[in-house]
Parts: C-alpha cells; sequence; structure tokens
C-alpha cells in the first residue's frame, strides 16, 4: 500500500512558469481585442479584423475613418497605457513585497504616488500643460523616494528597513498634507476638480507621445529588476542572512528600490494615482507560481496587464459617464483583499 | 580553518555588547559557547561572521584579517546557520536551499546546474531529499533546522557558526542535529555553536567558551571547563554534572540544574558529584 504524505500536495496547487505565463498571455491578448471592440462606439469583430488587416497590409481606405480613428487614435493608446500601467504596478508591487517582506507592501510604500501627486497638483496649479504636470509628477514622485531613501540613511542604529519604510509613511503624509494645501489654494471650478481627478486615476487623457517615453522609462526600470531576479530570493530572507549568504544587501537595495521608483514613477505619471493593483496582483501571482521571484514578477506583470486592461474596460462601460479608475480598483481590491485575509492561514501563502 | 578571535570588543555602534573576548578554534573542532540569555553569543557570531564590524580588536581566519574580506568572500568561508526562523514567503526547502549559492552565482544569473547539484548533493547526505518541494514553512521543525544546516553547507564553507541549533527541538531532533555536527566535524569543517544545554558541549565539543554579559568567563577542553563551579558562576544556579552510562557504551556525562523549591521542600534526587 502506498501512504501518501499529506504534505506533499503542499505545492500541488502551484501551476509551473510556461503554464502560467501562457495563460495569462492568452487572457491578457483576448482582453486587448475585446478591449478594441467594446465602448460608446461598437466595433463588431468583423470590422476589427478588417480594420487590423488593412492597417497590417499598408492600409489603402478600405476601412471607414471612423473606425481607424477609434481604433489606431483612441482605443489602442488607451489599451497600450492599461497594460503598461498595470504591468509597472504589479511589477513595482512585487519587488516591494519581497524587498520588505511584507505582504501589505504596494508600489507607494515608499511615498512616490503621494509625491507624483503633489508633482501633478503643482503642475495643475500652476496651469501648466499636460507633458509639464506628468514631468512634475514623475519628478516629485523620485523626488520623494529619494529624500526617503536619504533619511532612512542618516538615521543609524536601526534596522534600515523599518527606517525606510517609517520614513516613507512620513513622507507620503507629509506630500499628502501639501495635497490638501494646494487643493485649498486652487480655483475651485477648474483646479481643483481637475486635481481631484488626477488624483482618482484615470487613462483617458492618455496620447500616443506619453506612451513612449513612459514605455522608454518602464522598461529601463525592469531591466534590473528582471536581471537580479534570483538575487531578490536572498533579498527577501532579510538584510543579516542575506548578508550572511554573500550579498551586498545595502546596495542590492538600492538598486531595486531606483527600479521600482522609476517603474512606479513613470507609471502614475501618465495614469494618476491607481491603487490596490500593486497590493493585490503579486498576492495572485504568488498564489499561483509561489514567491520564487523569477517566476513571481513576470507573472505578476502579465497579470497586472490584463487586470487593468479588464477594470479600464468597465470604467468606460458599464456607467453613463466614465467611471475613475482608481475608484474601480479599490471596489475591486478590498473585497478581494478581505476575503484573501479569510482564506489564507497567514495573509500571504 | 582556524579562527582568531583577539581583543575583541563587539556590539552596536553606541551600545557595546561585550569586550575584551580573545579565544580561538583549530581548524576542524568544534566549539561550544555557553551563555545565558542575553550574554551576547549572538551578536558574538554575527561579528565572527564580519555582519557587525569589530569595535575593537580583530578577527582572523587562517591568521588573515577578515574585515575588508567581500561578503561574498566570506560567504565562501564562513556560513551561518541562524536561529530557526519563520520563513515569509512559501518557499520550497529546495528553493531555501539553494539560497545557498548566492555567493557563487553570479550577480545577474540564476543557480545553474552545478549549483543545482550542489544542493541536491547536500539534501541527500542530511536525508532531506523527500522534502525538496516541500514548503520551507510547513514542514517540522526539526526538518527546518537540517534544511537551514544544508543552505548553509551548499555555501561549501570551512567554517561553520551555529546559533542555538537545537533550540526548539524535541530530544529525537537534537540527537539528529548533533550527530550531524559530529559528521560535519568528521569532514574537517570547524564549528561554532551555541546551546542552552551545557550537556551537549559533553557530547560534541573540543572546547568550551562561557559568555556572561559580554565577557568571556572561561574557555577551554570541555571536560577541563564544563564543571559544577563554572556553570554556577555563569548560569547563577546550581548545576549538577552528572556521569551517566549507557549499557554497552562508555559513560557520558550531562547536566541538569539543581532546583531548589522555593516553599523550603527538598528537591532534587540527584547528588552532585564533588567538584
Amino acid at each position: 500500500m502506498k501512504i501518501t504524505d499529506p504534505r506533499t500536495a503542499a505545492t500541488g496547487h502551484r501551476v509551473s512558469l510556461a503554464v502560467s505565463l501562457w495563460l495569462s498571455l492568452s487572457v491578457l491578448l483576448a482582453l486587448v481585442l475585446i478591449s478594441i471592440a467594446v465602448g460608446k462606439y461598437r466595433i463588431g469583430p468583423g470590422e476589427l479584423v478588417t480594420a487590423l488587416i488593412n492597417r497590417l497590409q499598408g492600409g489603402d481606405g478600405e476601412v471607414p475613418t471612423v473606425i481607424e480613428t477609434v481604433i489606431f487614435q483612441i482605443r489602442l493608446p488607451r489599451i497600450t497605457a492599461a497594460v503598461l500601467v498595470g504591468a509597472a504596478l504589479a511589477a513595482a508591487g512585487a519587488t516591494y513585497q519581497s524587498l520588505f517582506r511584507n505582504p501589505l507592501a504596494s508600489p507607494d510604500i515608499l511615498g512616490v504616488s503621494a509625491g507624483a501627486g503633489l508633482g501633478a497638483a503643482a503642475g495643475i496649479f500652476l496651469s501648466l500643460p499636460v507633458a509639464g504636470i506628468q514631468l512634475l509628477a514623475f519628478a516629485f514622485g523620485s523626488f520623494t523616494v529619494l529624500l526617503v531613501y536619504v533619511i532612512s540613511r542618516a538615521v543609524r542604529g536601526h534596522d534600515p528597513v523599518l527606517v525606510l519604510v517609517l520614513a516613507g509613511v512620513v513622507m507620503g503624509t507629509l506630500a499628502g498634507s501639501c495635497i490638501s494645501l494646494l487643493k485649498y489654494l486652487a480655483d475651485p471650478y477648474d483646479q481643483l476638480p481637475a486635481i481631484t481627478f488626477w488624483l482618482l486615476g484615470s487613462l483617458n487623457a492618455v496620447n500616443p507621445a506619453d506612451m513612449q517615453v513612459s514605455l522608454l522609462l518602464v522598461g529601463l526600470g525592469l531591466v534590473p529588476l528582471y536581471l537580479l531576479r534570483w538575487r531578490m530570493n536572498l533579498m527577501s530572507l532579510g538584510d543579516e542572512e542575506a548578508r550572511a549568504l554573500g550579498v551586498n544587501a545595502g546596495r542590492l537595495r538600492l538598486v531595486f528600490i531606483m527600479s521600482a521608483t522609476l517603474v512606479t514613477a513613470s507609471a502614475v505619471s501618465i495614469s494618476g494615482v491607481i491603487g490596490w493593483v500593486g497590493l493585490m496582483i503579486p498576492h495572485i501571482a504568488r498564489l499561483l507560481v509561489g514567491p520564487d521571484f523569477a517566476r513571481l514578477l513576470p507573472t505578476s506583470m502579465l497579470l497586472g496587464a490584463a487586470y487593468l486592461l479588464g477594470v479600464d474596460d468597465l470604467a468606460r462601460t458599464i456607467g453613463e459617464v466614465e467611471i475613475p479608475l482608481g475608484i474601480l480598483t479599490a471596489f475591486l481590491g478590498a473585497p478581494f483583499f478581505l476575503w484573501l485575509l479569510a482564506h489564507s492561514r497567514r495573509g500571504w501563502q | 580553518m582556524s579562527i582568531d578571535i583577539a581583543g575583541l570588543a563587539f556590539g552596536y555602534p553606541g551600545h557595546p555588547v561585550g569586550s575584551d573576548v580573545s579565544l580561538s578554534v583549530a581548524p576542524g573542532e568544534v566549539l561550544c559557547l555557553l551563555g545565558p540569555n542575553g550574554s551576547g553569543k549572538t551578536t558574538l557570531f554575527k561579528t565572527t561572521l564580519g555582519l557587525l564590524p569589530p569595535l575593537k580588536g580583530r578577527i582572523a581566519v587562517d591568521g588573515e584579517t577578515t574585515e575588508r574580506w567581500s561578503r561574498r568572500r566570506t560567504a565562501q568561508h564562513l556560513a551561518y546557520v541562524p536561529q530557526q526562523h519563520d520563513a515569509y514567503f512559501p518557499f520550497t526547502v529546495m528553493e531555501v536551499v539553494l539560497m545557498g549559492r548566492g555567493a557563487y552565482v553570479a550577480a545577474f544569473a540564476t543557480p545553474g546546474r552545478h549549483d543545482r547539484e550542489v544542493a541536491e548533493r547536500t539534501l541527500r547526505e542530511l536525508h532531506l531529499l523527500h522534502l525538496r518541494d516541500q514548503v520551507y514553512s510547513q514542514i517540522s521543525s526539526g526538518e527546518r533546522q537540517l534544511t537551514l544546516i544544508a543552505r548553509a553547507l551548499t555555501q561549501q564553507p570551512r567554517v561553520l557558526i551555529m546559533d542555538e541549533p537545537t533550540a526548539n527541538l524535541d530530544f529525537g531532533n537534537q540527537v539528529l542535529v548533533l550527530n550531524q555536527i559530529l559528521r560535519l566535524k568528521q569532514a574537517g569543517i570547524t564549528i561554532m555553536m551555541s546551546t542552552h544545554d551545557p550537556g551537549q558541549a559533553f557530547y560534541c565539543a573540543d572546547n568550551v567558551a562561557m559568555l556572561r554579559d559580554g565577557r568571556l568567563l572561561c574557555w577551554g577542553p570541555t571536560d577541563e571547563v564544563l564543571t559544577s563551579a563554572n556553570l554556577r558562576s555563569v548560569y547563577g544556579v546550581d548545576v549538577a554534572v552528572v556521569e551517566i552510562t549507557k549499557t554497552g557504551e562508555h559513560p557520558g556525562k550531562v547536566c541538569v540544574p539543581v532546583m531548589s523549591d522555593p516553599r523550603g521542600r527538598a528537591d532534587s534526587e540527584i547528588q552532585a558529584p564533588p567538584a
């Protein structure tokens, strides 16, 4: 008789990396096609295929201009943005969760979102053009994290990770107060709604030109994350153990923080603050493929992209007016998280 | 590999834990470090591993000061078995053990075939291979301790520093770990370990050092140092050193605290031999 050890089922629910990548990639592709089709102006499957083939063959004008415009000027840039922002936030979330050994870490744990929000609010307050607002958001987001890092280096004799996270909370709150001050001072008919709307997060104002810069920056941030993917596992054991295992933990942490900040700041500067994605997607990815960062990172990115694309489709189709993305992700994320809390033994297994 | 600690003051910046510690460990020797909670055993270990800079004095491995060694070089020579802990993420046993290759895998690389072979060989030697795909946090604490030892051994170190390797283990698992320590000693690995059971030193240590309030109380061959008098001065309670005879084997010694009931009744049946 064969005796089965109940513990052999321990990793049984995990799927291989290949399976999870193919699965999430197909879901993502299906969602991309659906996202092109749905919206105020409906595009049938036949029209979609004709328009895509036409484009691929160089385009000779057989397709109505309306459809051309809707697909290539409005929907595809927005889809690209959703995919990019979703993947970026999930990657940054996975990074911080592993780095800080904290399943509640999100991309904005070091204050990048609050800083970016302050930058955007300042841009709107100064009536800058869209590109200027994005630039300020990016600069303020990165600068906040830099400040947090410098503060954490200045405070010695404590657990460096703890100091970092606490400094992040403090700076984030401070940036939040500055945002409130700007809102208080802003023109209530014009600027205040714009600031509020920006802080809720949305993808309806993206244009193809922004996308290129952001794509480049997000890509730039992802390269070190990918290259150092195995080292991240060592970092997730904590500073002391990582160092005992031969890792220069301090330097490595700086690289991870810089990369995650670059990724998040570029994403936030085009979409505004979108919460919950970077918090919940890495959890789901970890349930699927386990905590090994080499598998966690790509899975998180694909899932994050698909998730944000799906939520953005909801945002622009379920109501008469578009619902801000950040509100929807919170409505979906909060119950999910509570469910996770109730059904997993320790919140992150 | 030999370890020489000379005039060492150790601790944290602005918060010294101990001072004036001088001792050495010969190649292939097992040194057992004893001392009450908070006496500085773990901090001394961390300093020896280069995780904390020495406040004063020096630490040398094979005569070479280690203070300026890179993390990578240190980890290729000295491995650490930390006190057992909960894993934060559900890594499998194999994933945990592979992390011992951190000092060999290139910065941008992932463990290769050779690293996997080393990890697998170590798991086989420790009879853990059947657990390779189990989640580390879901195996028994004895198995977890052995997994941490396996991780340290995949560093292919010459020195192993073990912080209370038998803490929280039942008798069976304690013996399992102690026997493993004896096997490692046989393989020529130098070992520094700490424990709260002084009797374990009789079983596996060549030398014993006792630490109290960050100072070295005594250090020397196990049989000379491990006396009731020394144990009393380090722990502050009476400890009996008792010889026990197992049938067919040569006698061993154990240490038992002699408890006196605060209500004044007579206590232990065990008679301490004259010191």
